[in-house]
């Protein structure tokens, strides 16, 4: 991008107006991504008649603020009260609700605040340097080579089994066969419905996480009884840690907003598994790797940077290759179309000015979600201050209202109750939840881009090994696995040394 | 006393409205089931004409995602709504003309009653801007010489994979099918070297810069005028994804009256010639009389069509 086209790009966001509008569409992001059930999908659909009577530009400038606040927004109740307002902000819970039930709230949202505004960032300044090029890379992933990337995202499962491969494994085929639910969009046929045409649509990964995450977490407490609830002292607003703690964790950041922005740009993974397996890779390589799940923050930092790292990641294809990257920029390009402009292999190359005024925009959008962020918090933070039997209460509203307006299906508020029972059982039993998670969301972009490469290389499975992305991550995915076995002969060489 | 005052003219509000319905209609929000996912397709169309029918009948317009099994969720959900003419749907020719052949789903063609139709493209045959190919004949012959050949297009029932069955069966070819996904992901998997060819709508080049060989509509199209169609190269295929506002069936004539008339004045407001010519689409208007006789019309066509061409799901 050049000077010119920079200074164009502010002139145009000189607009009081613009400025103003994405203002309030930061805090209504905020809120609807907050808001369990709502999600970044519906934020944004749910503003986009707004942006009819807008000049081109405010649009954009609106949908951007959106989108990256309504990401930003669902890791408040993550840490609040353990539901995830969005499924992107599912692996904040894990270290944000200890941090919050421990009496650091204000610290979890400092730097989850932080760690969005990052993770953002990173990725507008990647979108800006090198969207042609990494358009140009998307356009390599195939089915097969796609299958080879979620193969080995699914080996994220070990590091969030909490010493247990065994029960994870269990939990990650579990969510892989919830998955398989529904009409098979590759034949047409119905699968596990047993005639029920509501079972047609398959599960929707909202009313699962939110039973499993939120509901069972308030059913455990209802076991406790109030004796062992009782309350440390409360944080409430919101703390930015001293720089030497930030610069810490300079590794995680760094890797968490890598891999959002690469899985933001490559088609089949999404938000929610690059949050969840920023967070694995975090655990798997930090020294406190025994603190996370009890309120480490650099676990939060992990989930929330590379979530807000897909933002920047999941617009290249969209604009470069008209090609969106996720539910979320497909509403985008939707509404970019509206508005007469036709993202796809010609806008770079003809609206340059329009593609710099994206870039500026997106950036102006991270810094006012910091503080929007940083002033809402103190408004959030104060629902902790409630009894805590209020709080429970509303988090079991909250969570089946989020169900039901996901699909306005009655069907997900009975699966958001299942799951919530379901995943009672299998806390007492020790089973993770956080692979039935990964494998729900991974198992459909998992066998369909399977299935498609099969089809493609008329069943040879061999074949596969044609493409070297394809062999690269399946040889990444091997050293994974055997990683544990060769880690028992390593030191033992080292001793015979 | 007071609240009980207020709960009984409410009571009788609610009661004489229902009456009052017809005469007054719409006096509250319209709600239009869309069965694909906001940013479809299907969704921005639908998303245009709420707007200016909105705009043109003053009145509150909600579109309504309601997604999952290729449309026939929404669809269903459209099907068993009240016919009171506050809950409209708005669906592309498949879902209502293909899908109830296909599949059980709990609604067929006596299930709706058509508003209007207001968009009908042609599919046409793209391939990489660096194919070999350039013509229609070229594939054929490639196909025929036992080439490995692929076509890519939606789900099994989508007008993408019943255009190439008709191509196939027309030409008497065959060729591997790759059910990928629609506009993007189909342009995503040619580029990517899966796909040879896919059967999406003619805006397939001016979006994702491919190579177009051959239009399956009726005539010509705008933009594409050097591109000859089927019918020109001497095969009977004609194969367009036509766009509806539908109701459910019993909805009474006055309110379809109205809303006919309505999407009649909406499809000529500038903001929708312009929104469509935006997003690629070719603006055809049918009233509700002609959409009726055409619906069910279209509906017979494919059902007779599928089972000539091949095309069919397995045993439920």
């Amino acid at each position: 991008m050049g000077i010119d086209a920079f200074i164009a790009a502010l002139g145009l966001l000189a607009d009081p107006w613009a400025i103003l509008i994405m203002l309030l569409a930061t805090v209504v992001g905020m809120i609807v991504g907050a808001l369990p059930g709502l999600g970044t999908v519906t934020a944004l659909a749910m503003i986009l008649p707004f942006t009819f009577v807008l000049t081109g530009p405010q649009a954009i400038g609106l949908l951007l603020a959106i989108y990256v606040s309504s990401v930003y927004g669902g890791s408040i109740p993550a840490i609040l009260i353990n539901v995830p307002g969005t499924p992107q902000s599912a692996a904040t819970t894990f270290d944000g609700y200890p941090m919050a039930k421990a009496g650091k709230a204000a610290e979890a949202l400092g730097w989850v605040t932080v760690a969005s505004t990052i993770g953002g960032i990173f990725s507008m300044i990647v979108l800006v340097f090198a969207a042609p090029q990494l358009a140009a890379l998307a356009v390599q992933f195939g089915s097969i080579e796609t299958f080879a990337l979620i193969v080995f995202s699914l080996t994220t499962i070990a590091w969030v089994s909490a010493g247990n491969p065994i029960k994870g494994l269990l939990a990650g085929v579990i969510g892989v066969i919830l998955s398989t639910v529904g009409v098979d969009e590759l034949s047409g046929a119905d699968r596990f419905t047993f005639g029920n045409f509501a079972l047609s649509a398959g599960f929707h990964v909202v009313p699962i996480l939110i039973g499993l995450f939120a509901l069972s977490e308030v059913f455990v407490t209802a076991g406790q009884g109030i004796s062992t609830t009782a309350k440390p002292i409360i944080s409430t607003g919101f703390k930015i840690a001293r720089f030497r703690d930030w610069w810490a964790m300079k590794r995680t950041i760094l890797r968490s907003s890598v891999l959002g922005t690469f899985l933001g740009v490559l088609p089949g993974v999404g938000a929610t598994a690059a949050s969840l397996i920023g967070y694995a890779q975090a655990k798997s390589a930090s020294p406190n790797s025994e603190n996370f799940g009890k309120g480490e923050p650099e676990g939060i930092v992990a989930s929330e940077s590379a979530n807000n790292a897909v933002t920047g990641g999941a617009l290249v294809p969209t604009l470069a290759l008209g090609i969106p990257g996720d539910a979320a920029t497909a509403v985008m390009l939707g509404a970019l179309v509206i508005h007469g402009i036709t993202p796809g292999f010609q806008l770079f190359n003809r609206n340059p000015d329009l593609v710099s005024f994206i870039f500026v925009a997106l950036l102006v959008a991270n810094i006012m979600m910091l503080i929007v962020g940083a002033m809402m918090a103190q408004v959030f933070s104060r629902v902790l201050k409630l009894p805590h039997a209020l709080v429970m209460g509303g988090v079991v509203a909250l969570s089946l209202a989020g169900s039901y307006v996901i699909r306005f299906s009655v069907l997900d508020v009975w699966v958001a109750v299942m799951a919530g029972i379901s995943g009672l059982l299998l806390r007492y039993a020790n089973v993770p939840l956080a692979p039935i998670v990964i494998g729900f969301i991974l198992g459909t972009p998992l066998e369909t881009n399977l299935r498609q490469g099969l089809i493609v290389t008329q069943m040879q499975p061999l074949k596969f090994l044609e493409s070297p992305i394809a062999v690269g991550f399946f040889t990444l995915t091997l050293i994974v696995v055997l990683w544990p076995l060769l880690k028992r002969y390593l030191p033992k060489r080292r001793t015979i040394d | 006393m007071r609240t009980s005052a207020i709960a009984l003219i409410a009571g009788l509000g609610v009661a004489l409205s229902a009456t009052a319905a017809l005469a007054d209609y719409p006096e509250s929000p319209i709600e239009v089931i869309i069965p694909y996912g906001a940013g479809g397709n299907s969704d921005t169309s639908g998303r245009i004409l709420i707007n200016a029918m909105r705009d043109v009948m003053g009145a509150d317009f909600v579109p309504l995602n309601v997604t999952g099994a290729g449309g026939t969720v929404g669809t269903a959900q459209l099907a068993g709504s009240d016919p009171d003419g506050y809950t409209l749907g708005y669906n592309p020719i498949a879902t209502v003309t293909v899908q109830p052949h296909l599949r059980p789903v709990p609604y067929n063609n006596e299930s709706f009653a058509p508003v209007c139709m207001i968009a009908d493209n042609p599919t046409s045959v793209t391939v990489a801007p660096d194919s070999p190919f350039e013509s229609i004949d070229d594939l054929i012959a490639a196909a025929k010489g036992g080439e490995n050949i692929v076509a890519v297009g939606g789900a099994p029932g989508s007008m993408t994979h019943i255009t190439q069955a008709m191509i196939a069966d027309a030409y008497g070819v065959g060729w591997t099918y790759l059910p990928a996904g629609g506009g993007g992901r189909a342009a995503a998997s040619i580029m990517a070297g899966e796909a040879t060819f896919a059967t999406d709508t003619s805006a397939m080049e001016r979006v994702h810069g491919l190579k177009t060989l051959a239009v399956a509509g009726a005539e010509r199209v705008e933009g594409l005028e050097d591109v000859p169609t089927l019918k020109e190269q001497g095969v009977d295929v004609v194969s367009t994804i036509w766009f509806g506002l539908f109701a459910p069936a019993g909805t009474p004539d006055a309110v379809l009256d109205t809303l006919s008339a309505a999407c009649e004045e909406a499809v000529q407001t500038d903001s929708f010639i312009e929104g469509m010519a935006n997003a690629n689409y070719i603006v055809r208007f049918m009233g509700r009389e002609e959409f009726g006789d055409f619906f069910q019309a279209e509906y017979v066509r494919n059902r007779e069509l599928l089972p000539v061409i091949g095309v069919e799901l397995p045993a439920q």
